[in-house]
């Protein structure tokens, strides 16, 4: 199965992110393919590379980024989103003149269409909900 | 492009106290914008997003009534207030706009069953 | 044959409980799965359960919570690789939060 992934949740703030991640390490590991993850509303802050975890906590943005990278997977963060909540690639931290660029490695900065682009390409997709 | 796929938004959270009606008009926008079939419905405390004069302007706060009412302008089908959440919020149908359809149990239930993707906000 | 997820007890799983079929499946994860607790409410909740519908709660999360041993009869524990396989065998998943 090809999965579209919709990760709405924070890191930390509940349980949804780390819903997600786990999901889609079992879908990885059992065989089945991650088209798209898409970040959206306060999702955006699992792209952060400015979150520090606290040592006895998982540290999910690492998490993220980590299986991205291993599964050279499409990891896309909203840019409506990511804007209001800080979490800026770093063309727009230069367009917006912002101190510096935070969004982590492997993930792009993009609109809403490539959720319903992901969608129409998709087998499943798996919202995960605050 | 594929064929288009239909999508089933359930409004559910009252207005103005989370991000949830903005997330969920977005994504109906969105997907209408990709020539998807898009019905949103109102149900629940979501009826509330319906209640008539809403004045947000001392609040700062954007007034999401009028994006509802412009929801077909922009190209989503259909639009609908469940009735049994309507009544139980004692909401004055007479008062929602007229583009607006009523939808019932049953004819919500066949909506869920039958869209492609279903999303609750 | 949808899948629905529910990650909170309350109106949140009586809105899914609503428009579910008898065909569909509920599997409860994270908050939800409180609502598959052995008491009388939960018992209750569960009666207007279309026959024949598939109830599932997530180990972890029951386990956090420290109620896997408080379990309702009719709801089945699933792990990880269960609530992928889930998600693959129903036609959809719609997601109730």
């Amino acid at each position: 199965m090809k999965f579209t992934l919709v990760i709405n949740g924070a890191p930390w703030s509940s349980p949804s992110a780390r819903t997600a991640l786990k999901f889609a390490e079992t879908a990885l590991s059992s065989g089945h393919e991650i088209y798209r993850l898409f970040f959206y509303q306060d999702g955006t802050g699992n792209a952060s590379g400015y979150c520090v975890a606290p040592q006895d906590e998982e540290d999910i943005p690492a998490r993220w980024e980590a299986l991205i990278t291993k599964h050279d997977i499409d990891a896309v963060v909203c840019a409506a989103s990511a804007h209001k909540r800080g979490i800026l690639d770093y063309a727009e931290s230069e367009r917006y003149e912002r101190d510096g660029a935070n969004l982590r490695p492997g993930f792009t900065v993009s609109g809403l269409g490539q959720f319903i682009d992901a969608a129409t390409q998709s087998d499943r997709v798996v919202s995960f909900v605050t | 492009m594929s064929a288009p796929q239909s999508y089933l938004i359930l409004a559910r959270s009252s207005p103005y106290g989370s991000n949830m009606p903005k997330a969920a008009l977005d994504i109906a926008l969105t997907a209408a914008a990709f020539e998807q079939e898009v019905a949103v419905v109102f149900l629940d405390d979501g009826v509330l997003q319906l209640l008539p004069n809403q004045d947000t302007e001392s609040s700062g706060l954007k007034n999401g009534s009028k994006m509802i009412s412009a929801l077909k302008v922009y190209e989503v089908q259909h639009v609908y207030i469940h009735l049994p959440s309507a009544e139980k919020s004692e909401l004055d149908l007479s008062k929602v706009p007229d583009e607006i359809e009523a939808i019932t149990d049953e004819l919500l239930q066949d909506l869920v069953s039958k869209s492609d993707h279903v999303m609750v906000f | 044959m949808i899948l629905h997820t529910v990650n909170k007890t309350g109106d949140c799983l009586l809105r899914c409980l609503s428009m579910a079929s008898q065909d569909d499946a509920v599997l409860l994860i994270e908050d939800g799965v409180y609502a598959a607790i052995d008491n009388s409410a939960n018992q209750f909740t569960w009666t207007s359960l279309p026959t024949g519908m598939s109830c599932y709660a997530l180990v972890d999360d029951l386990a956090a919570r420290g109620i896997s041993d408080k379990m309702l009869a009719q709801i089945s524990p699933v792990d990880w690789a269960l609530f992928v396989s889930l998600t693959a065998e129903y036609d959809k998943v719609i997601s109730w939060g």
